[in-house]
């Protein structure tokens, strides 16, 4: 029983001394599974592409991103309909946005296996080292088959960089820059005919103290914002009896940092910190090959097996009134086996996917006893897809998702999707669906003082539909126009339920739709040109129709690349428009332009240097989330070094410095 | 919502000890709302005095107000955007100040132009979360609830000076009189104390203001303070107890009234009177004052209920046993606040409804209620405070939505 004074509503000056957790936590939700693999080539052995539907993704390369002190949440920014909402610098917590869906509406994934806090649904881009991933692959469309329940904006799928083939070698990075941030990573791969391993590791930090101005227009300097973080990854490969493939893939990653709360309140965030570590652990087994059955029919099992740990523990010491501490603590655990079979036969393909999931969390917040919850899910999915012209001129997919909840509550995804393609230089492709997202552990369970979750809460559902127009006149020109509409149901959202708490609601809804255009020019062999534009209108259903916080309705980029031997130069534009920062669109955050430019040159054989210059227009004023500044002009500089095995033709030993 | 004249209320008004015709005339404010906090030298009900306790227990007693047909016109929502955590708001000379707690910053904006506003025409300082505010001549007095100062800072704006003093603690209202800055402070922490806790301080009134003196106050938790001619009230909720497994906050220890004259507030050695208010159930918790002559209205942290007091008696009315229901909540906790306004009603605001409800104390009946004066239809928007920007023009702050609701309570009744 606790003794609490709140009379005359000071719960939320209380609430604001506690560290602001509905602005950073509440934007959260959902549970999912998923495999990569599931539309995917026979091919066990080749990258496997989250490609759902297939005509509407974007690939985002990240193998060089560590070299230039780019952030994830940077490079994603870059894909139309996509907008990453930032509480702060480097290492500080960073969430995609998709179509107008929130972060909790947009699953994350690495090497197939869902991200997203089982507390609060949503996954902060920081935690997972740039360095450790590949690329990434944003798909856009009707509900994910694949992935479930959470997908209602999209799935972005983050490859390790222990996938796939690739050669013996030895990589290195080191670099430092603007406000104390420096980083290194070492990696090396190392194969045979029937193995291979691949394993890296690697730090970051940074000091994070950058200047900018507050809401009364004085100049600040950020305090409480470093971050250190600390990352591995290993992945082994091995074949059997030329006939089975067997694949391992781990990753961890440690990261600690301040908690620097609203920047009216530095004193009271002085000493907050978090940390947070992510695990992963994903075994793989199946055919190298698909099996042949009879005449033009194969078969391709796939079996899976994939353990996540997440923990965070949050800690102000003089968070309360009067300066007293404020702690908290969650583990969260989740195991997914996951068996996919496909059946190819002629131009169609049929596949089948049965998966399971067993997740549990563990909490504890300050003067409360731990609590504990989890829940166990079955899923099964089929999709067939038809093509019934030989040059895959129409191409039909279609397929249903069921979930079973250990509630018993069943959960269905239908999808349809339609891709024409009359001429090689013109295709449309449709997309039809529906899809949901379970509510998250805490959005059912948790109880602090100020934030209640409810459990009678009932699944989001959204209806999603778009087109998307793809048009490639000439080899040095395409261009991508697409339309977009996503209705939401039952939205589930933490907000104020009277003078005492928030609690976790069924809102009506809620309608995003929008427009997405991609320009792709490249005049000459070296120089290359990118212009990507996203309207984006996203309104509450009840009236009066407040704007969803967060959302620009406009995000424009455009980037423009040299490359010629040995220098690679990069100038990348962005503009977004003015966004509401608060539930009631009544708070404004202001439209600005972001400029960014980068360059590397290689040295020698091995050796490549690289500088690189972010908000160069030095936009001091910039916010996500009221009162959590933007960081200003930041440079940064690296050294990397790479040997590969030369007498793999497939790779350059100047592969460091081109994407 | 219940509109229309009350023809018959019999023994509620005797109960209140208030005359049917009052001491107004129907066409003005009882108390100007400007006097809640930020005026120094009105206060003029004493003429009231005299008809307080003439009524007859056999007497009927009929409303002089009712409610129009379409009350709802009066209300305009979203009048203007205002900070983070909006907390409090006081009208002069022609400008509304709004304290932003998440701000640290006081905004004004033109009452005849909301538009024209200033977010930061006041700033108080990093980790202050101001509270409330009080005006007078030339100064904006703000009390820091988790910055433990009081902030002075000028009606032309700028930058705050802040007074320190161990003895400010969680400060809550400031109210300033002729000689005086007086702050309530509740002097709460966490984990809440286990004994007594609160005090009334006491400051010179001045551009730099001295500590002269702290007082306890009978009651824990002291948040309010209200003039009432020569004395000053000063208003404790007690402590209060929350329920993780209910989410309902419930009264600990009783609140109540201490009385302070303030001819001898630097001598005396506690207050002149006390009145306690009782805790019963979810009721108790008294909060926000309103003064229609001599009749004290509370409001209530916890419940839908008014606790009232007559100052001319010293006599509590309505305490926690009696309660003043404004409506049924039920099991669940309310919030409602009491303000003192035209035609000698009291107009109280629902927190958790973003609903006005209309009190005509001469009949003791509710002429209008619930009246919905949120924007949203969805979301709570949580109506806090409230000042009159002329004599039958409210403007509500809506703490959760952080606006402003425009009402003409002249087109509420008739």
């Amino acid at each position: 029983m606790l003794v609490w004074d709140r009379a005359g509503c000071q719960w939320w000056h209380i609430f604001l001394s506690i560290g602001r957790l509905a602005c950073l936590c509440l934007p959260w939700a959902a549970e999912v599974w998923a495999d990569e693999a599931w539309l995917e080539p026979v091919e066990v052995d080749a990258p496997t592409e989250p490609a759902e539907p297939a005509a509407n993704t974007s690939t985002i390369e990240l193998d060089q991103a560590a070299s230039f002190g780019r952030s994830l949440s940077e490079l994603l920014s870059r894909v139309p309909g996509l907008y990453v909402k930032r509480a702060g610098s480097v290492l500080q917590p960073a969430r995609a946005q998709l179509r107008g869906a929130a972060a909790e509406q947009v699953v994350v994934t690495l090497d197939g296996v869902p991200l997203n806090s089982l507390a609060n649904a949503a996954f902060d881009l920081s935690l997972i080292p740039i360095y450790a991933l590949q690329d990434a692959i944003i798909s856009r469309g009707a509900g994910s088959l694949v992935v479930g329940s959470g997908s209602q904006g999209g799935v972005i799928a983050l490859r390790s960089a222990a996938q796939g083939e690739q050669p013996d070698s030895v990589s290195a990075t080191l670099g430092g820059g603007s406000f104390g941030h420096w980083h290194g990573n070492l990696a090396g791969t190392l194969s045979t005919d029937s193995a291979a391993i691949r394993a890296g590791v690697g730090l970051s930090a940074v000091e994070g103290d950058f200047d900018f101005v507050d809401l009364h227009g004085d100049a600040q300097t950020r305090q409480n914002n470093d971050a250190f973080q600390v990352g591995a990854f290993a992945s082994g490969q091995l074949t059997l009896a030329e006939a089975v493939a067997l694949s391992s893939t781990t990753l961890f990653s440690w990261t600690e940092r301040g908690a620097p709360g609203p920047s009216e309140f530095p004193q009271r965030f002085s000493l907050a910190r978090s940390e947070e570590t992510q695990f992963l652990s994903v075994l793989k087994s199946g055919a190298k090959e698909a099996i042949g059955l009879f005449d033009e029919a194969y078969l391709d099992p796939q079996l899976s097996l994939a353990y996540r740990y997440a923990g965070s523990v949050y800690d102000n010491p003089k968070a309360l009134l009067g300066g007293a501490s404020y702690h908290s603590e969650a583990q969260e655990h989740s195991l997914r086996p996951h068996f996919e079979l496909s059946l190819l036969y002629g131009s169609a393909e049929t596949k089948l996917l049965l998966a399971s999931r067993h997740e549990w969390l563990e909490r504890t917040l300050e003067s409360q006893p731990s609590d504990g919850f989890e829940r166990h899910g079955f899923a099964v999915a089929a999709t067939q897809e038809l093509s019934p012209f030989a040059n895959d001129a129409l191409i039909l997919q279609a397929g249903l998702r069921m979930e079973l909840d250990d509630d018993g509550e069943i959960a269905w995804i239908p999808r349809a999707e339609l891709l024409l393609s009359p001429w090689p230089t013109a295709s449309l492709q449709l997309d039809l669906g529906t899809s949901f997202r379970r509510p998250a552990f805490d959005e059912l369970y948790l109880r602090s003082e100020f934030i209640r979750g409810n459990p009678e809460l009932e699944n989001e559902e959204a209806f999603r539909t778009s087109a998307r127009l793809m048009l490639r006149p000439h080899p040095a020109l395409r261009g991508d126009l697409g339309l977009f509409l996503i209705d939401f149901e039952n939205l589930i959202q933490f907000v104020p339920n009277n003078a005492l708490f928030y609690q976790a609601t069924n809102l009506r809804g809620a309608l995003s739709r929008g427009v997405e255009l991609e320009l792709w020019t490249q005049p000459f062999e070296a120089l290359s040109a990118t212009l990507a534009y996203t309207y984006t209108l996203a309104e509450r259903s009840a009236p009066p129709h407040y704007p969803l916080p967060g959302r620009p309705k406009h995000l424009m980029s455009a980037l423009i690349g040299f490359e010629y031997d040995p220098l690679h130069l990069e100038l990348e534009a962005r503009y977004v428009s003015e966004r509401s920062l608060d539930v009631f669109g009544k708070r404004m955050a202001a439209s600005a332009v972001f400029l960014d430019a980068s360059a590397s040159v290689a040295l020698f054989s091995a050796w490549s240097v690289s500088v690189s210059a972010s908000n160069i227009l030095d936009v001091r004023d910039a916010i996500d989330a009221l009162q959590y500044p933007l960081p200003s002009r930041a440079f940064f500089a690296s050294l990397a070094f790479k040997m590969a095995d030369s007498a793999d033709s497939s790779v350059s030993e100047f592969e460091a410095i081109e994407e | 919502m219940r509109m229309g004249r009350s023809v018959s209320t019999l023994l509620f008004a005797v109960v209140l000890g208030w005359s049917p015709m009052g001491c107004d005339d129907g066409d003005d404010p009882v108390n100007h709302p400007e006097d809640q906090d930020a005026e120094l030298d009105s206060f003029d009900s004493d003429d009231c005095e005299g008809e307080q306790h003439e009524t007859e227990q056999s007497e009927v007693v009929l409303c002089q107000r009712e409610a129009v047909a379409n009350p709802q016109a009066a209300v305009s929502t979203a009048l203007l955007a205002l900070g983070t955590f909006p907390n409090a708001i006081a009208v002069d000379g022609g400008y509304a100040y709004v304290v932003n707690s998440g701000d640290n910053a006081v905004q004004r904006y033109e009452l005849g132009n909301p538009s024209a506003s200033q977010a930061s025409f006041i700033t108080l300082g990093k980790d202050q979360s101001p509270y409330d505010l009080a005006i007078s001549g030339e100064y904006v007095f703000v009390s820091n609830n988790l910055g433990n100062t009081l902030a002075v800072g000028m009606k032309s704006g700028g930058e705050a000076a802040l007074v320190s003093d161990d003895s400010i603690r969680a400060p809550q209202d400031v109210l300033v009189t002729e000689e005086y800055i007086l702050v309530a402070a509740t002097e709460f922490s966490y984990p809440a104390p286990s004994e007594r806790f609160g005090s009334l301080l006491v400051f010179s009134r001045e551009a730099e203001p001295k500590f002269l003196r702290r007082i306890e106050t009978s009651y824990s938790n002291p948040q309010f303070l209200q003039r009432y001619g020569e004395d000053v009230l000063v208003i404790s909720s007690g402590a209060t107890d929350f329920d993780l497994e209910t989410y309902l906050l419930s009264p600990l220890t009783e609140g109540g009234v201490d009385r302070f004259s303030l001819d001898t507030l630097l001598t005396a050695a506690g207050p002149e009177r006390s009145f306690p208010l009782g805790m019963n159930g979810l009721i108790g918790n008294p909060g926000r004052p309103a003064l229609i002559g001599d009749l004290l209205f509370l409001g209530s942290g916890t419940a839908p209920t008014l606790f009232v007091l007559d100052l001319s008696t010293n006599q509590v009315l309505h305490d926690a046993q009696s309660p003043l229901r404004v409506f049924d909540a039920g099991s669940a906790n309310a919030l409602v606040a009491p303000f003192a306004g035209p035609f000698g009603l009291l107009y109280v605001l629902d927190f958790n409804n973003d609903a006005l409800w209309v009190y005509e104390p001469g009949c003791g009946e509710w002429l209008l209620g619930p009246l919905d004066i949120g924007e949203s239809e969805e979301l709570m928007e949580g109506p806090l405070d409230l000042a009159w920007s002329d004599d039958t023009h409210a403007h509500v702050l809506m703490s959760v939505s952080s606006s402003i609701t425009a009402i003409d309570v002249g087109a509420l009744t008739r």
